[in-house]
This record gives C-alpha cells, sequence and structure tokens, in this order.
C-alpha cells in the first residue's frame, strides 16, 4: 500500500468511512496477526488480539497522529493488547507461553512446526512469522521492529537455524 | 562439518530468504549439486520454507474470517451508535413523564383559553389610560427618583475615586521627579564643594611647602653666613697668631 494511499484511508476513516478501514484492515490484518502469534504463542488467542486491535483502531483512529504510520501504530495496539493479556493470563494461571501453546494443538497438522515455533527465541519468533504473514518482506520487518534490513536477515538466518535444530531433533526423535 | 560448508549454510538461509545475487546463487547451487552436506541442509531449510509457508497459508482464512468480523463488529457498533442518535427521540417520545406534561400543558392551555373567552368585555384602553398613567407615575417615580439619585452617587463615587487614583498617581510621580531632582543638585553641590575644598587644600599645601623650602633655604643662608664669619675669624685669629708667634721667636733665638 502506498503512502499516500494510506493516508488518504486513514484520512476517510477519521470521518467514519468504514469501507476505507475495510482497506486497512486488510493491508495490515497479517502484520498484526504475526505479532499477537509470536507474543502469545496460540493462534486462537492470536485472533482474538488481533480482532480487538483491529476494533480499537478504528474507534481509536482520531488519535492517531498525522505523522504517524498507521501500520506501525496498530502494531503497538496490538502489543499491548497482548501484555495486558498475557498478565492477566499469568495472574489466572502462572504458566508460560510455550505451555499454552499446547492447549489448543491438537496433535497433526502443523504439530511440530508450532511447538518449534513456540520454543524459538521471541526475537527470532517474531521475524520469522512476519516474513510468512506480511508478505516476505524485510523491509516491512525492519518497519515493525524498528532495527535496520541487516539486522532483520541476521535474525531470520538465526531463527531458521534454531528451527532447523528444534524440527531437526523432533524428526531424529 | 569443514569450515567452508558451515559459510555456505549462512548462504542458504540467505538463498531461501530471497536476499542473495543471482551469481551468488548459482556459485551456491552449484556447490549445493556437488556437496552432499549442504545438498541435505538446503533441502531441510526448503522443507521448513515450505512448511511455514503452509502455515501461513492455512492459516489465510482465518485471517479472512477475522477481517469480517472486525468489519462486522465496527458495521455493528456503527449502526448501533446511529440507531441510538436516532432513537433518543423515539425514546423521549415514548417516556411516561413527557406524556403526562404534554397533558399537563395541554389541559392548561384549553383552561386558560376558556377563561379569557369567558371574561367580561374590558373597558376601553383609552378611558384607562389617564387613570393608569397617573397610578404608574404615583407608584414608579420616587422608585425611578431614588433609583437615578443612587445611580448618580454611586457614578460620582467612581468618577471620584478614579480622580483620587489619578491625583495620587500623579502627586507620586510629581514627588519622585522632586526628589530625583534634590538628590540631583545635592550630589552636584557636594561635588563642587569637595572638589574647592579639595583645591583649597592643596593650596594650603604648596604654600607650606614653599614655606619649608624658604625656611631651609634662609636656614642654609645663615650657615654659610656663619662659615664665613668663622672663617674670616680664625684667618685673623691664624694672622693674629702668626704676628705673636713672629715677635716672641727673636726674643727666644736671643
Amino acid at each position: 500500500m502506498g503512502g499516500n494511499t494510506e493516508q488518504e484511508l486513514v484520512a476517510r476513516c477519521r470521518k467514519g468511512d468504514m469501507s476505507a478501514y475495510t482497506g486497512l484492515v486488510k493491508a495490515y490484518s497479517g502484520r498484526v496477526f504475526a505479532v499477537c502469534l509470536a507474543m502469545t504463542g496460540n493462534s486462537h488467542d492470536a485472533e482474538d488480539i488481533t480482532q480487538q486491535a483491529l476494533v480499537k483502531g478504528f474507534i481509536q483512529i482520531k488519535h492517531l497522529r498525522h505523522d504517524e504510520s498507521f501500520g506501525a501504530w496498530i502494531v503497538q495496539i496490538a502489543k499491548n493488547l497482548c501484555v495486558d493479556f498475557m498478565r492477566r493470563q499469568q495472574r489466572r494461571r502462572s504458566i508460560n507461553a510455550k505451555q499454552s501453546i499446547e492447549e489448543h494443538v491438537h496433535p497433526g497438522e502443523y504439530h511440530e512446526l508450532k511447538i518449534a515455533l513456540a520454543n524459538l527465541n521471541e526475537d527470532y519468533r517474531l521475524p520469522l512469522l512476519l516474513f510468512y504473514f506480511d508478505g516476505r518482506s524485510t523491509k516491512n520487518i525492519a518497519k515493525v521492529l524498528n532495527i535496520s534490513q541487516s539486522a532483520v536477515q541476521a535474525r531470520l538466518s538465526r531463527a531458521r537455524k534454531q528451527l532447523r535444530k528444534f524440527l531437526g531433533n523432533e524428526a531424529g526423535a | 562439518m569443514e569450515q567452508i560448508c558451515k559459510d555456505i549454510q549462512e548462504q542458504i538461509q540467505q538463498l531461501i530468504a530471497g536476499t542473495l545475487s543471482e551469481d551468488k546463487a548459482s556459485e551456491l547451487q552449484h556447490h549445493i549439486s556437488q556437496c552432499r552436506v549442504c545438498s541435505e541442509y538446503w533441502q531441510a531449510l526448503q522443507a521448513d520454507d515450505k512448511r511455514l509457508s503452509n502455515f501461513a497459508e492455512a492459516m489465510q482464512p482465518r485471517i479472512r474470517r477475522l477481517e469480517e468480523a472486525v468489519v462486522s463488529e465496527l458495521n455493528r457498533t456503527v449502526s448501533s451508535k446511529a440507531a441510538d442518535k436516532k432513537s433518543i427521540w423515539s425514546r423521549i417520545l415514548k417516556s411516561q413523564t413527557v406524556r403526562l406534561t404534554a397533558a399537563a400543558v395541554f389541559l392548561i392551555a384549553v383552561g386558560y383559553i376558556t377563561g379569557r373567552l369567558s371574561t367580561p368585555r374590558q373597558r376601553d384602553l383609552e378611558q384607562l389610560r389617564p387613570a393608569l398613567e397617573a397610578s404608574l407615575i404615583s407608584s414608579l417615580e420616587p422608585a425611578i427618583r431614588r433609583d437615578v439619585l443612587e445611580h448618580v452617587d454611586r457614578r460620582t463615587d467612581s468618577v471620584f475615586a478614579a480622580k483620587c487614583d489619578q491625583l495620587k498617581d500623579e502627586l507620586h510621580l510629581q514627588v519622585r521627579r522632586d526628589l530625583t531632582e534634590f538628590a540631583s543638585q545635592t550630589l552636584a553641590a557636594t561635588s563642587t564643594v569637595t572638589n574647592r575644598r579639595l583645591v583649597e587644600l592643596i593650596q594650603l599645601i604648596e604654600a607650606a611647602r614653599m614655606r619649608d623650602r624658604q625656611r631651609i633655604a634662609d636656614a642654609l643662608e645663615q650657615i654659610e653666613l656663619r662659615r664665613l664669619e668663622d672663617r674670616a675669624q680664625l684667618g685673623s685669629g691664624l694672622g693674629l697668631l702668626a704676628e705673636q708667634t713672629s715677635e716672641l721667636l727673636p726674643s727666644v733665638q736671643n
């Protein structure tokens, strides 16, 4: 999505234009979902929080500063919601994300992959998921994580290496 | 594993990410076709990439449903807000209190109109005017007079207070100006007197110095005169001594 187009859509949303927000939702849902999945480690929780974040985004779009990117802003909303969610979860049951991913995972499809992803270092899990859920673009990941593209490539490389180790061990086991 | 293969495996990850240049990619493919270890690693990474891509692909319908859910939830929110705005009037009209109030207003209006219609015809207004004017003058004049007087008093007070303030400010300014002038004059006078006294003092010192010099010169002159007198006396004394000595010498020789 071009910068101007995004700004136009945001301007229309500020006036309450729902159809404009649909465009923004379609453009950023993958990115927001990847962030939530990386932070919560659970696809169902990630879906709920993504939905909350996107709804909150429309309601609070008037608070978005004119010079701020919608992508970075909505990702920050999602991150805050994830942090709140995990705090509540920790209060309710002191279990970690690695265990919570197991709750909804049924053995079979992508079972090993989900476990391997849950065991990945979070610094590696987030860029790796963003890569596959947000258009395989290291430029976008660099924007989301606010780091350089070369740093993103390094993290992706380490993520693949670590993932290979976990998947290789599972295959060997 | 050889070091070269470790380096190659770093590059394989870049190849998977699509960040390797075409030249390096073809070199890498050549190495992979020759090296069994790197070939296995390449295949494993490709498989991981495929798995992750498939996983992301499998999640797409859920993300699409999620988008639809967001849009429908927002539509619901927006339409319920609009409905809330519209229904305010209908709720007001349906309210029991509003209905009772409307009935009461209606009854009062009916009663008023009936009363007005049933009262006897009023006398001509022209006949009533003098009596009304006299009554108004008698009842309102003292109050108006009192009001006017109070107003004038208030006005006078406020003008007087403003004038007092102005006068006070002017006096204050005048006093300040006078004091400043007096201070500057005093300073100027003081400095003139001081200068005059200093000049007098310098003159006195100079006169004293001159007197001292004169006295010293007089004293030196006296000393010189006395020295000359002493010298003359000594010369005459010596001459006398020489005479007496020459008189005495022949008698001694004899």
